[in-house]
């Protein structure tokens, strides 16, 4: 049987975690964001071709991948 | 897309339009993490203010091999809708928009505060999904994006964002 304390410990714990996570993904954008502008595009070029890929029909399907 | 920026930039050395700024989907990216769109939106301001603003732009273009098809013209592989400026304050945004430069080419784009009041205004859902990245992820100059959105009514708007999105003012 999980005692009182070691479930409070284990939910601290797994929101010391979770914080974590919340914190590198934070960080991660803020990096992102401070790309150059020419790498944004390349990046966003790739998400195009990423999204043209899962999109079979429709407006999406229509969309025009740069070329650049 | 140096390409496609000189060539827009082009337009303005040719006075087919006076001025112009990037804006939309791609001024955002700039500014933020990259971000899925799929036009390059160049906000313009016209050479006369007759009906059809665009007609000047697409016969440029055309002559130059770009043909309009529905809203954009594929310029160097890259959509571009040009989109005549609407309001006073897309207008002031073109005017006050900054330089900035993509690879060797010196192009402009919509200073951040000016892009978040446009952002404000239209108010999609796109809109808001980049205005909270752009609060939790860009220096704004608070003082600015205030002034500017005190001066086209948009003001209760933010407040009402910030206390929903970040429970703050």
């Amino acid at each position: 049987m999980i005692s009182m304390f070691n479930l409070r410990k284990s939910t601290l714990t797994q929101n010391k975690v979770f914080e974590k996570i919340l914190r590198r993904k934070e960080q991660r954008r803020k990096d992102l964001s401070e790309l150059s502008f020419k790498e944004k595009i390349h990046i966003l070029v790739e998400l195009q071709k990423m999204a043209k890929g899962v999109a079979k029909h429709g407006k999406a399907a229509d969309r025009i991948v740069w070329h650049i | 897309m140096e390409k496609t920026l000189k060539l827009i930039k082009e337009l303005k050395e040719k006075k087919v339009f006076k001025d112009f700024s990037i804006g939309g989907g791609i001024a955002a990216l700039y500014y933020i993490e990259p971000l899925l769109t799929y036009d390059l939106d160049i906000f313009f301001v016209p050479v006369d203010e007759g009906i059809d603003v665009l007609a000047p732009i697409y016969r440029y273009l055309k002559e130059k091999g770009f043909k309009a098809k529905k809203e954009h013209v594929l310029i160097e592989g890259v959509p571009v809708q040009f989109i005549p400026v609407y309001n006073d304050l897309v207008k002031e945004a073109v005017q006050y928009s900054k330089e900035v430069k993509y690879g060797r080419i010196k192009t402009k784009i919509l200073g951040l505060e000016y892009l978040i009041a446009i952002m404000f205004q239209t108010f999609r859902p796109k809109d808001r999904e980049r205005l909270v990245k752009v609060f939790e992820e860009t220096k704004i100059d608070l003082n600015l994006l205030k002034r500017i959105l005190k001066k086209h009514g948009l003001y209760d708007k933010y407040v009402q964002f910030k206390e929903k999105y970040f429970d703050t003012k």
